[in-house]
């Protein structure tokens, strides 16, 4: 693992604690490129607006990292969020019942900053735990 | 002799394809396979993606399938969707360990909504 690798994955392990489990938004400019490419919430503003309105569906949520491997510019993390459904999430009034749903995210870095993101999440098994009962 | 980056892709793909034709590689333990099994015909899958440190290997495969049957309470659209896996696995000493399949459903569902 090279040095670059290994700085790479402390921005990202840095980047997922402050942006998705401290829900400073701002980090979502500090630790980006001017050109960062995102390519599941449209831009920088679209990923903050996903994470203010998931905060406020499950305003406990947690990130916990399981894996996280780099190779060159790349990054991939696979990671578990866990939350209780306290608020609307996507028109689905709250239900009080807890998630705990897989996803993975794909960085790519440039000089110690963040300039591409990608993610997949299992809704299928998240529609299914929010909604059961 | 340890195992070099481009023998560790190649015992990933050749796992992958060995899993593919025995019929095995959708089972990820996620509640929906046998759902998603039926209810996507046709299909055809591509290592998209592979990504080695160490002795870890993960790699994205993409599964191209015509949806129909009814997945996640969307009855058949007959459209023609790609759905993306993960698998991870453990390679040293020319011995490979699969240790982690999943199926991504995020960006799945957006493809049976889309359009009419």
């Amino acid at each position: 693992m090279t040095t670059m690798e290994q700085k790479n994955t402390e921005v990202v392990e840095a980047f997922i604690q402050a942006f998705w489990n401290s829900n400073d938004l701002s980090a979502a400019d500090t630790f980006t490129t001017e050109d960062y490419r995102e390519l599941s919430y449209q831009s920088k503003e679209g990923l903050k607006q996903f994470a203010a309105k998931i905060l406020k569906a499950f305003p406990d949520k947690k990130y916990t990292v399981e894996e996280i491997i780099a190779e060159d510019d790349k990054v991939l993390v696979r990671m578990t969020v866990r939350g209780t459904h306290q608020g609307v999430f996507f028109g689905t009034a709250p239900t009080g019942r807890t998630m705990n749903v897989t996803l993975y995210r794909q960085y790519r870095l440039r000089d110690g900053k963040i300039a591409e993101h990608r993610g997949w999440i299992d809704m299928v098994t998240m529609w299914s735990q929010i909604q059961a009962g | 002799m340890s195992t070099t980056r481009q023998q560790q892709v190649k015992a990933a793909v050749k796992w992958i394809e060995e899993a593919w034709k025995a019929g095995t590689l959708s089972q990820t333990g996620q509640a929906f396979i046998g759902q998603l099994e039926e209810a996507f015909m046709d299909r055809q899958y591509d290592v998209d993606d592979v990504m080695v440190q160490e002795e870890k290997v993960i790699a994205r495969v993409v599964i191209t399938g015509k949806h129909t049957g009814i997945f996640a309470g969307i009855p058949a659209t007959g459209k023609t969707v790609r759905i993306t896996q993960f698998h991870e696995f453990t390679v040293n000493d020319g011995r490979i360990v699969h240790r982690f399949g999943w199926y991504d459903t995020g960006t799945l569902l957006p493809q049976l909504h889309a359009g009419a």
